[in-house]
């Protein structure tokens, strides 16, 4: 009787450790602010910044493809998925044109906005309890930042920031300090994410 | 009777005794009859300085009656049914005679006749003759030498075998194992078979090997001197009488393999996960195989190696296998129906790295040929192209043209049950 029990056991232990896990420690995901055919659409001129108005608007919206397993925590026959996609860190990427530069920021916050701006007065997260910060950069710890500033990580799974409908993230950037030199400007925003999706037995 | 009856088949005819006096060398006296009746029941012995010995003894016992000699009447009566016997070869009596006296000779020995002497034999004798000739039988000697090997373990349930040799100038009688379960205070007899030669045995049932028994010898030769004994009733052998596995396990010798290994053979194999294969095997100590080969897993081919660990050689033998290897790029579509290009693109080049930890029964000789059954978990970790996923990835958005994927290697591992048979085979 024990001697079953035992067996049992050690045929639980097995396939309790039994497991399949795809991970991909870096995927970049860039978008640019501004589209091609707009090109430098964010104002600019050294004035006080609060948020980056990137085509009028305060928010963007970035997609993140259809991957397998986005959407958390999901049953596959006799197993449970569970998906992370951690946030290692964002980046700015100045386009480059003459006096662009970052110099002026004292302190960046990349939020999560919970729906997308309708216009240059709309801001969804004007109110802060509906935007987590994501990352952020902070002038007097991370050093003066020149055409590439990089905003540090402030969330362990970005997976609930994903929309599950249409696999799309809205952002929303919230800024002090002064805007870059030129009238206008443009950077590409990118998102360094760790995947990792692993399937066990409950 | 056999040394009258020797006189009397080579003595036919003969004529009758011309004195009366006691004729012991050729056994045909008075007291013959009932010396040889005895001598009956007593084995010859061959040598001739016990002969001699037991004559002599003879000879002071039958001086030493004070009937000595029969009284004239029935010597009288004796010698006339006797009937006159031609001297012929009396020195075939293989008995000596007891008594120095003589009545006839070598030359011309006393007549016999069977079928009167079996009458004399018969008939009762007047006088207490018997009893003076049983003390005359009486022989000196020793209790046998006893050499025995104790027996210290048996299996509970089995019969247990004890064996011992008597070697005893006078013969053996009553060769006995006593035995007692320990504990207990009366010791049980159990006779002592003969197995040939000096050589006896007696076997202690299997329900009596229910605990612990103990044990001791004793026999007496034939005449009744002894016992002689091997232990005692204060201080008998002890017999631990086991559960059957333990005492299998304690007097039997480990398995071991035979004196020369057979070092190299091939092996082939088969399952799941991991494909199949074909190892060379080389065995540089008896439990211990290393394999190393090809491997094939249908999308391609690979390599591994690794080590069986086997406990014992026995007919089913469990073994503990560790092995590991690598299979390089192989179409890996052959396994799944997709349909995106950039996933068959990512499919048609994948190569893992593997790792197994089984447990196996092999059925067959450790020595030459076998066939297994192993089971356990495999492990498994595979490595995609950074360019593959970025394009996969990269695929999937290509309505936004704002938005660009860049993708660094992915990693698969993971860890399953996994199932193999195969055979092996020694050639050397």
């Amino acid at each position: 009787m024990h001697l079953s029990r035992f067996r049992i056991l050690i045929a639980a232990g097995s396939l309790a450790s039994c497991y399949a896990q795809v991970e991909d420690g870096s995927v970049q995901i860039t978008h640019s602010l501004c589209s091609p055919s707009t090109n430098n659409c964010i104002p600019g001129g050294g004035l006080a910044l609060s948020t980056f108005k990137a085509n009028g608007n305060n928010t963007f919206t970035v997609p993140v493809a259809d991957v397998p397993f986005l959407n958390g925590s999901k049953s596959l026959g006799p197993a449970t998925v569970n998906t992370t996609i951690a946030l290692n860190n964002a980046t700015f990427d100045m386009v480059p044109q003459p006096n662009a530069d970052f110099k002026g920021l004292t302190q960046v916050q990349l939020l999560k906005a919970p729906r997308a701006s309708t216009g240059p007065t709309d801001d969804p997260c004007a109110a802060p309890v509906n935007c987590p910060v994501l990352a952020a950069y902070n002038q007097a710890t991370d050093g003066v930042a020149d055409q590439h500033i990089v905003l540090k990580s402030q969330v362990s799974n970005l997976l609930d920031s994903i929309d599950q409908t249409n696999h799309n993230i809205i952002f929303e950037v919230t800024a002090k300090g002064t805007a870059p030199t030129p009238a206008f400007w443009s950077a590409d925003f990118t998102m360094d994410l760790g995947l990792k999706a692993r399937a066990g037995v409950p | 009777m056999l040394a009258f009856d020797a006189a009397a088949q080579t003595a036919p005819g003969t004529s009758a005794p011309e004195t009366g006096t006691v004729a012991p060398d050729t056994g045909a006296t008075a007291t013959a009859p009932k010396k040889v009746s005895k001598k009956k029941k007593t084995p010859r012995k061959k040598s001739s300085q016990k002969a001699a010995k037991k004559t002599s003894k003879k000879k002071k016992a039958a001086h030493a009656l004070p009937n000595r000699d029969m009284d004239a009447q029935r010597r009288n009566a004796l010698e006339s049914l006797l009937p006159a016997t031609p001297a012929a070869a009396p020195a075939a009596t293989p008995e000596p005679a007891a008594i120095p006296a003589r009545a006839g000779s070598s030359e011309s020995p006393l007549p016999a006749d069977l079928e009167a002497e079996k009458k004399i034999i018969v008939k009762p004798p007047s006088e207490p003759l018997a009893i003076t000739n049983v003390v005359v039988e009486q022989q000196g000697g020793a209790p046998p030498a006893i050499t025995h090997t104790p027996v210290t373990q048996a299996s509970k349930g089995h019969s247990i075998a004890i064996n011992a040799r008597f070697v005893g100038d006078t013969g053996v009688q009553a060769a006995t194992v006593m035995f007692r379960h320990a504990g207990e205070k009366e010791y049980k007899a159990l006779a002592m078979d003969n197995a040939g030669g000096d050589n006896y045995s007696a076997t202690v049932p299997g329900q009596m090997a229910s605990s612990d028994i103990e044990y001791y010898l004793e026999a007496s030769d034939r005449y009744g001197h002894g016992p002689s004994r091997s232990g005692d009733a204060s201080t008998p052998y002890l017999v631990r009488v086991n559960a059957p596995a333990i005492a299998a396990a304690m007097t039997q010798p480990p398995t071991k393999p035979p004196e020369r290994d057979t070092l190299i053979g091939i092996g082939f194999d088969a399952g799941a996960p991991g494909g199949g294969g074909f190892t060379l095997l080389v065995r540089p100590l008896w439990w211990l195989r290393l394999n190393g080969g090809i491997a094939y897993n249908y999308a391609g081919f690979g390599f591994r190696g690794g080590l069986s660990l086997a406990p014992c050689w026995c007919a089913v033998t469990p073994t503990l296998n560790l092995d590991a290897g690598r299979f390089l790029s192989g179409d890996f579509n052959k396994f799944a129906s997709v349909s995106d290009p950039n996933a068959r693109a990512l499919l048609s080049h994948v190569n893992y790295t593997f790792a197994t930890a089984q447990l196996g029964l092999e059925f067959g000789s450790q020595r030459w040929f076998n066939f297994y059954l192993r089971g356990g978990l495999a492990y498994f970790e595979s490595s995609f192209s950074g360019a593959d996923l970025t394009a996969l990835t990269q695929g999937k958005i290509a309505s936004d043209p704002s938005t660009r994927y860049k993708a660094g290697d992915g990693k698969f591992t993971s860890v399953a049950p996994c199932l193999s048979l195969g055979f092996q085979v020694f050639v050397y």
